[in-house]
């Protein structure tokens, strides 16, 4: 372990020594990694930090509670091992202050999306730019600021045309964050909202967002027909 | 005759309003003009519209959800130089030559277009074709013949290529 954190000396107080690795990336893990601040440090690991998180998965994560300079310091670390043959999902890592990554990444695809509007069935530079964000190293605080912005807008950025945008790559984020972001986004009042997440719960399919989508009663009538339609597909 | 255009219905009202209160990202997003043009596909029957929706998908890039509305021309009273036939780039070969192309040259022409497409939402005169459907068009179309591979775009193809190898 590291006894400095930012050139500082750290006295090491308590760790918790290692949390039980899952034997493939899967649902356990990832509260594993979501627990306390949902911070995990990649930095420091001898330089050996994935270019793309990604196609790793972690198999040991340590808690680290420390003094630096009188006050208290927590961090999580994580070790990661290619993935292989097994199915992989994006984990949340972070390098970098929590909403810098998230903040840049946004304003990115504001300005692709000002540039020229989203059109159903046609390419859009905005979701090339989330998508190679969402393939590299994601942070948390980059999905965070991406779900906030999905539910809420930011007044520069349509949360429809977010949503829209997300759906159209294969699988951003964790299982659990897509299903958390689509149960969230059918809560929103603005119909142009759910009507996004709908189109992202077809293109994501999972078993937890069908339970999403089957516990969810819109008010819109025409929302509810297509929920039915689209948990009809599913089924057949 | 009809016109079909691919919209967000989203983006469109629920419930009447006067034409100076439908959104702004409504007319902005889903009838930019270009060259003071806006595009259609013309058809004579209202069970075209699957067809319409076919030439649409096969225009594309991506399979994925989409609305069409269906205005009637006859509620656009247009003149005869308002309309445009256009070589319709989609793969559908048949529907080639039914894209039209509308002329608003100003605000009042985009103006009456937007309140068509307005009354044709609150009439019900829309389909939502999903991801789904969309994907079972362009198969069924292609594996019949009527979609020709070679007027499909690139990144259109790719993707059916890669849906059907999985």
């Amino acid at each position: 372990m590291p006894n400095e954190i930012d050139g500082q000396s750290v006295a090491l107080e308590t760790h918790t020594e290692p949390i039980t690795p899952p034997s493939s990336w899967s649902e356990p893990a990832d509260d594993a990694i979501r627990s306390g601040t949902g911070i995990v440090v990649m930095d420091g690991l001898d330089g050996a930090v994935p270019p793309i998180v990604a196609r790793y998965v972690p198999f040991c994560l340590l808690e680290v509670e420390a003094t630096l300079n009188g006050a208290p310091w927590r961090e999580f670390w994580a070790w990661y091992r290619p993935a292989r043959q097994r199915r992989t999902e994006p984990v949340s890592v972070e390098s970098e202050r929590p909403d810098d990554a998230g903040q840049r990444l946004l304003r990115q695809v504001g300005m692709a999306l000002d540039a020229e509007p989203l059109e159903a069935g046609m390419d859009h530079r905005a979701e090339r730019v989330l998508a190679e964000a969402l393939e590299g190293s994601v942070t948390s605080g980059m999905l965070d600021a991406i779900r906030d912005c999905c539910l809420s807008g930011d007044g520069r950025l349509a949360a429809a045309d977010l949503l829209r945008c997300l759906a159209r790559l294969s699988e951003p984020g964790t299982d659990r964050w897509r299903a958390d972001l689509i149960r969230d986004a059918l809560k929103v009042g603005a119909v142009e909202v759910r009507d996004a997440a709908l189109e992202a719960a077809e293109a994501w399919k999972s078993r937890s967002i069908r339970d999403v989508l089957q516990s969810h009663v819109d008010p819109d009538p025409e929302l509810r027909s297509e929920i039915s339609e689209i948990v009809g597909e599913w089924i057949r | 005759m009809f016109l079909a255009r691919k919209i967000y219905r989203a983006k469109w009202p629920r419930s009447p309003v006067p034409l100076g209160q439908i959104p702004a990202d409504a007319v902005t997003a889903d009838l930019r003009t270009s060259r003071n043009r806006l595009s259609f596909w013309r058809f004579r029957a209202e069970d075209e519209v699957e067809r319409a929706a076919l030439a649409i998908a096969a225009a594309g890039e991506q399979v994925g959800k989409f609305d069409i509305v269906r205005i009637d021309e006859r509620d656009l009273h247009l003149a005869s130089t308002d309309r445009e036939v256009t070589p319709g780039k989609t793969g559908l070969v048949a529907w080639q030559g039914r894209h039209v192309d509308l002329v608003a040259t100003d605000y009042e022409g985009l103006g009456q277009i937007a309140q068509a497409v307005r009354d044709a939402v609150l009439a019900n005169h829309w389909k939502r074709f999903s991801r789904e459907r969309v994907a079972c068009l362009l198969a069924s179309g292609m594996a019949s013949g009527i979609v020709a591979r070679a007027d499909l775009s690139e990144p259109l193809l790719r993707r059916l290529d890669s849906a059907s190898s999985r």
